[in-house]
């Protein structure tokens, strides 16, 4: 067998050994280096050619080849194993342990080198305190958590850092894996990682995982971690390092979360604010129950309570004992039967304490002290959050008002002026001609302008009533109302006869004001009046239950069988400007505009349709659409 | 003597004009209480009158919208508008869209009847 032979049989094996091997001859000829040997030292094969091992070995080590050299020449046997620095072709240095032995290659005496990359140990060997100081900064001084677990997934070592922030001692984490620790939130992420950093692919160079301690409260890190290899590069275990980013990630979410109703023009109905901000705010806590009480409601509730204190009290004991934030973790279930931590924080409006928000999980222990500072300045802000979309709205609802009376007075009283001075210049050019039919009907038609003008302050005085009634919404039995509002209208157009048929639940309720009543008068006012003459007046009167963006509403539906609204008129039917429309202008005091600002400022919804869908003669439906009461 | 023919959504105004008018000789060739109720009866009885006395602010087609009307269909090109509004801020829209007089409420009808007849003899 001869050696060339010899060492194509062992070419592979060369090739994937982590030993960097070189062989040698006439003393420092470079005639054969494997695979390793030229990943240790960056060198070609091409470069190697011209390269002798002098060349390759730095400087302070050419002593040790050239005393080698010395020693064989004498006919002496040096030793097989030393360490030698390579200089790399990128100039760094490489430390190996060699070992050689003589060797037949292609047919000329050689030697062969064979040699372990250690670098690393110089530093290990050299500076043990060192590596100490780091292992112990790591262990115990750091705020920087780490794990250490074998192939199994069997924890092999945490630090007192992840230790503390678990709750659990190394003994007791030992045959337990990461995943045990593991919120469902990340479970998917945790196990994706670890599947593509098996596979060999590339994975994020960090990534968040939620770990529970052991009282089941939730902790979000920033965790970097690696597989753990053996010197043949198989997996055998994994690393990673743990941040706490609970703080951060808290105040983060926080943040986005005061942003978000910062500009909130699409939450109109304030129910759906508060109940919005609550499922924020126990998501972020990762609380289970919660509740937002503000002036003297429950606007927003997550969970049941039952067997705690009533709101109204808490609010109270928050008041006296002046407290901005309470943090309970003893007595807790005063709150709430099960609950084991609760927070609360007062809600101020306009300097006075009108509320609170409360959040309670019956995980012990599952505020820190940052969480309390942190949930007291959520709740300040949110409150003026809540209060400056409050005055927004406001201050649209009086922009609104004013300019209403602007027009009313630019237009309504300007066009009644023009009327009556016109005709008392008529009167006054007519005089003395004594046509007294001609004169009393100038005189009767100002009187008419004159009553109309009066009707506009009535109208007037409405608009500011309803923007008193803002303030004053309360849960209104509709049924004795409809009655009325048909009982005023059959007086007002007796002795014609008008055939109302009303299917209304008696105890039906709604969330509105006093001037309710006159929004259904002045439906059924305009469907008697626009029903001809000659024609029975039918009136049908429905009302239902409906859901409206998810809040639960009650329908009215008032159709008549009338002379219909024209197609053309249709889009400004409950517009200010359709008010030119006769049919609009002489209502009983109110317009159809005023029922829309009216059942508009009850947050509910007036529409119409056709009685027949196709043919508008035939009769009108007015929609009212407002938030169900208790 | 002029034929006049009279827009406005307010029954006693077309009333006052009616009266004021006739006292001053004019003859009222008809009368809608908005732009497009006038422009079917005028276009239907193909009569055009030698003024048309226009309110702006009217339910269904208002006066500016009724002015445009009429100059993209070139109808009534033969009329004299009389436009009367309380708004000012539409006075320069409205001569564009060939108002021949633009007056400002309030106003004396007196006057506006005769301001009619100097319209015509223009």
């Amino acid at each position: 067998m001869s050696d060339e032979h010899t060492l194509s049989s062992f070419d592979d094996f060369f090739d994937v050994t982590p030993q960097a091997i070189i062989i040698v001859q006439d003393f420092h000829n470079v005639v054969y280096c494997n695979k390793t040997f030229i990943d240790m030292t960056g060198y070609s094969l091409d470069d190697l050619e011209s390269l002798s091992m002098l060349d390759l070995t730095h400087d302070e080590d050419k002593k040790i080849i050239e005393n080698r050299i010395k020693t064989r020449k004498e006919g002496g046997v040096p030793p097989n194993n030393f360490k030698l620095r390579f200089i790399n072709k990128d100039g760094s240095v490489s430390l190996a342990n060699i070992f050689s032995n003589e060797i037949t290659f292609n047919g000329v005496p050689s030697r062969i080198l064979v040699g372990m990359n250690i670098s690393a140990e110089p530093l290990l060997e050299q500076s043990p305190e060192l590596v100490n100081a780091l292992v112990d900064t790591l262990s115990h001084h750091s705020e920087m958590g780490y794990w250490v677990d074998d192939i199994n997934d069997h924890t092999m070592f945490i630090n007192e850092r992840l230790s503390e922030y678990l709750g659990y001692s190394l003994e007791e984490i030992k045959n337990k894996s990461v995943t045990d620790f593991l919120h469902p939130d990340s479970q998917e992420v945790y196990h994706q990682i670890t599947k593509n950093r098996r596979e060999g692919k590339s994975t994020a160079s960090s990534y968040e995982l939620i770990l529970i301690n052991r009282n089941g409260r939730p902790n979000t890190y920033r965790v970097v971690g690696s597989l753990l290899y053996d010197r043949y590069h198989n997996p055998i275990g994994s690393v990673g390092f743990f941040t706490n980013i609970e703080p951060t990630k808290k105040l983060s979410l926080i943040v986005s979360t005061l942003n978000k109703y910062a500009l909130f023009s699409r939450y109109k109905d304030l129910s759906t604010f508060w109940e919005n901000v609550l499922e924020d705010i126990t998501d972020i806590y990762y609380t289970e129950c919660g509740m937002v009480f503000l002036d003297g409601e429950i606007t927003a509730q997550k969970g049941e309570f039952v067997g705690g204190m009533s709101p109204q009290d808490i609010l109270e004991e928050m008041t006296k004992s002046d407290d901005l934030v309470k943090h309970e973790q003893e007595d807790s279930s005063k709150y709430h039967e099960s609950a084991q931590s609760v927070l609360i924080a007062t809600l101020h409006l306009n300097q006075r304490p009108a509320g609170f928000i409360l959040i309670c999980s019956s995980t012990p222990k599952l505020f820190l002290p940052d969480d309390v500072d942190l949930f007291l300045t959520f709740c300040n802000q949110i409150t003026l959050n809540f209060e400056h979309h409050f005055l927004y709205l406001q201050s649209e609802e009086e922009r609104e008002f004013v300019s209403v009376l602007l027009d009313i007075l630019s237009h309504d009283f300007l066009n009644a002026n023009t009327s009556v001075h016109g005709y008392l210049e008529l009167i006054n050019q007519n005089f003395e001609t004594q046509d007294t039919d001609r004169l009393k009907e100038y005189v009767d038609r100002s009187l008419s302008v004159v009553s109309r003008t009066e009707r506009i302050l009535q109208t007037v005085q409405q608009l500011t009533r309803i923007q008193q009634e803002r303030k004053a919404r309360r849960s209104i039995a509709v049924h004795p109302l409809i009655e009325n509002a048909i009982e005023i209208q059959r007086s007002i157009f007796h002795p014609r006869v008008v055939n109302v048929t009303f299917d209304c639940p008696k105890k039906i309720y709604v969330v509105a004001g006093d001037l309710l009543q006159n929004v259904f008068e002045n439906i059924i006012n305009n469907s008697i009046k626009y029903t001809q003459a000659d024609q029975e007046v039918r009136i049908e009167i429905t009302c239902k239950p409906i859901i409206f963006n998810e809040e639960n509403f009650v329908e009215f539906k008032f159709t008549d069988h009338g002379i219909g609204i024209p197609d053309e008129v249709k889009p400004t039917f409950f517009k200010r400007l359709s008010r030119g429309d006769h049919r609009f202008q002489e209502g009983a005091g109110l317009g159809l505009y005023l029922a829309r600002v009216i059942v508009s400022s009850y947050n509910g919804n007036i529409m119409f349709e056709n009685r027949v869908s196709d043919d508008y003669a035939q009769g009108t439906a007015v929609i009212i659409q407002l938030p169900e009461g208790q | 003597m002029a034929t006049v023919y009279i827009i406005d959504d307010e029954d006693t105004i077309q009333y006052l004009y009616k009266e004021a008018l006739s006292l001053e000789g004019h003859k009222i060739v008809g009368s809608a209480s908005n732009g497009l109720k006038a422009i079917e009866d005028i276009e239907k009885f193909r009569k055009y009158p030698d003024v048309i006395i226009m309110d702006h602010r009217m339910p269904i087609k208002s006066g500016l919208d009724t002015l445009k009307y009429l100059q993209e269909h070139k109808v009534f090109s033969k009329s004299k508008i009389l436009f009367i509004t309380a708004d000012p801020t539409v006075r320069e829209e409205a001569s564009k869209l060939g108002v021949s007089l633009f007056i400002q409420k309030p106003f004396s009808i007196i006057k506006l009847a005769k301001m009619i007849t100097d319209l015509k003899k223009k």
